[in-house]
């Protein structure tokens, strides 16, 4: 973990507010594993006042590289975007608990929404360990599965849904999960939106596959030293934090409910 | 060339190797910072505020970033007294060669008091910091700081109870700080600090609710700063007592603002999170603004806008 200046690389628009930003931090992407995030300053001053967090997309050891999948949803991923190729921004990283990787499971992958970002990373480091992998992706349409593609390359059996039906199934990725368990997988990785989460959990527990849950909060140190970004956990009053006991969690661990 | 400026100082008998400290609530307890400085460079360390009893702390949401400022509601969240001396305290002692500053707070004066009595005579503590700005539950809930009556109260409770140099925290939640610094120092009160953070809250006009888990929040960063210069301004001309101020700092042009208000020490509190390097960068700028004006020594600015040249 560090604090470094990481120049940008490329820095591509997918689709109508969605980015790809690759940037150059050999340090991070050196220790980096599925499912951690790193902590970005989105401007060079004050506004905003916070940093923001983002899963890591992939690494590139090769370039040194780590990419980021992010959408813009406000002041600071609006900023993120005008950011242009060769401009340094300041990234602590990497922070929070992985993914735990499986070896020789049958596993499946569950990517909401922006939930898409880390398991491009997951799939990456399960495909070295012999799993044999589903991966199920969702989106609002066609356009928020432009980043399918990379994924195809860690498996045989990727599985898309569209709410608009413009792309795979119309519907969403847990009515696919539905149809996955059939398959008796031993491991399920999430990242989406809360209510896709509550299903997977839901699911999980009613079938007893052991579950891997990545969550998000509303963070300000983003290295568990502030206690601003807790969770709530399993049992009476306790708040684990998605920074450092997270963000990702075993579903059973945590309690979802609003 | 000329001698590097003296940065040390003395505040209550606490000797600083500089007056550059981290604020209570922002630094935990210094580990997680360790992976990017050693913040053994720094003057001293303000711990998360410590209760009698491990707190689990406010339901989230806690968080809510405003226009250069930030909304908490971390409801003192912390493993208790006990736990922090016998799990945190002897590792902050082998890691940290820097004081030790341990922040309390209590629902009860009684509270107070034992927490105090606890940390008494403990090695490795340099120094207590008390959060006064908590609800006194059996008052209805009104703060302690709230009234010059109450916070004195709780501070010559505690000033029964230990030989440690006491820094009284200061809440911004008053009508007269000026009232309250004066009533806490005749009560035994070494040092204050201040501020503290302001209430404040704010609404999710998309769910049409609080944003906050716990409704009211603290309210930190550059958007206080204003309000905290002017508390500084006006406390440190009314006591006799060193000042230790804080509230937005970001860097050492801020840091300059409170010493020339009045303070002999700075905390950062929330500008920690915009980049966990403020804290060095912000005595780095100090030491060079000294040199820069031909200043010998950080006390030659203590006052210096008020005291005049
Ligand atoms: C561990 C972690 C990993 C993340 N990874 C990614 C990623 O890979 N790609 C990506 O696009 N986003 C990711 N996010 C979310 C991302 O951090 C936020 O979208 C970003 O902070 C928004 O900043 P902003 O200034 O643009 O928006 P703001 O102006 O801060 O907020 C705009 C709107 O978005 C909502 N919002 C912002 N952040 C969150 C959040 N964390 N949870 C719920 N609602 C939120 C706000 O309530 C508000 O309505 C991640 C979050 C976490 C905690
Ligand atoms: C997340 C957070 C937690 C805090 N926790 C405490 C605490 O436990 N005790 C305390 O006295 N002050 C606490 N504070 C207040 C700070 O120590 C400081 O007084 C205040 O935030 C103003 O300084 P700043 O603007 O530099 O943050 C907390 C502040 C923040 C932002
Ligand atoms: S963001 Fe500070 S503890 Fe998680």
């Amino acid at each position: 973990m560090g604090v470094y200046e990481a120049r940008v690389i490329s820095h591509q628009k997918l689709q109508e507010s969605a980015y790809l930003l690759e940037l150059h931090c050999p340090e991070i992407v050196e220790k980096a594993q599925a499912g951690q995030f790193v902590h970005l300053k989105c401007s060079e001053t004050l506004a905003p006042l916070l940093r923001r967090p983002f899963s890591i997309h992939k690494t590139d050891a090769a370039r040194g590289s780590l990419s980021i999948y992010y959408a813009v949803v406000g002041e600071g991923t609006d900023l993120l975007s005008k950011v242009s190729i060769n401009e340094q921004l300041s990234v602590l990283g990497p922070l929070g608990k992985g993914f735990q990787l499986t070896k020789g499971k049958n596993v499946v992958v569950i990517g909401g929404g922006m939930g898409i970002a880390p398991m491009l990373f997951l799939a990456e480091e399960l495909s070295k360990n012999d799993n044999k992998i589903t991966i199920l992706l969702g989106a609002r349409d066609k356009e928020g599965l432009l980043v399918k593609d990379s994924f195809a390359r860690f498996t045989n059996d990727l599985q898309l849904a569209t709410d608009d039906g413009s792309l795979g199934h119309k519907g969403t990725v847990v009515e696919l999960l539905k149809e996955s368990l059939q398959d008796n997988p031993t491991m399920l990785y999430a990242c989406g939106p809360l209510p896709m989460l509550k299903e997977v959990k839901r699911l999980s527990e009613k079938e007893g596959i052991p579950c891997q849950l990545s969550l998000e909060a509303r963070m300000a140190c983003g290295i568990g030293a502030c206690l601003g970004c807790t969770c709530k956990g399993k049992g009476e009053k306790y708040y684990p934090k998605v920074c450092s006991d997270g963000p990702v969690f075993w579903a059973e661990e945590v309690d979802l409910s609003e | 060339m000329s001698k590097a400026p003296d940065l040390s100082m003395e505040i209550a008998g606490l000797k600083l190797k500089n007056p550059v400290l981290v604020a209570s609530g922002t630094f935990g307890f210094g580990m997680e910072y360790c992976d990017y400085f050693n913040p053994s460079v720094l003057g001293g360390i303000m711990t998360k505020g410590i209760t009698l009893e491990p707190r689990p702390g406010n339901p989230p949401p806690r968080l809510c970033e405003t226009p250069a400022g930030l909304l908490n509601s971390i409801g003192l969240e912390n493993p208790g007294v006990d736990d922090f001396l016998a799990s945190y305290l002897p590792v902050m002692k082998e890691k940290f060669s820097t004081a030790i500053i341990v922040n309390i707070a209590g629902s009860t004066v009684e509270q107070y008091a034992e927490v105090s009595s606890k940390l008494d005579g403990v090695e490795g503590i340099d120094a207590l910091e008390v959060n006064i700005s908590c609800p006194n539950v059996k008052e209805g809930g009104m703060a302690f700081g709230a009234t010059a009556q109450s916070a004195a109260q709780v501070v010559a409770a505690i000033r029964n109870e230990t030989s440690l140099p006491l820094i009284v925290k200061l809440s911004p939640n008053v009508t007269d700080i000026v009232e309250i610094a004066q009533a806490v120092v005749d009560a035994g009160a070494d040092a204050l600090s201040l501020i503290n953070t302001l209430l404040g809250m704010a609404i999710d006009i998309e769910k049409e609710k609080p944003v906050l888990g716990n409704v009211f929040g603290g309210l930190s960063g550059p958007a206080v700063k204003p309000v905290a210069v002017r508390a500084v301004w006006q406390v440190s001309q009314s006591v006799d007592v060193p000042v230790i101020g804080m509230g937005g700092i970001t860097g050492a042009e801020d840091a300059l603002e409170f010493f020339m208000a009045g303070a002999s020490a700075v905390a950062i509190g929330t500008g920690n999170f915009t980049d966990p390097l403020t804290a060095v960068k912000t005595l780095s700028g100090i030491e060079e603004y000294l040199t820069e004006k031909g200043y010998a020594s950080i006390k030659e600015l203590i006052g210096k806008a008020w005291k005049g040249s």
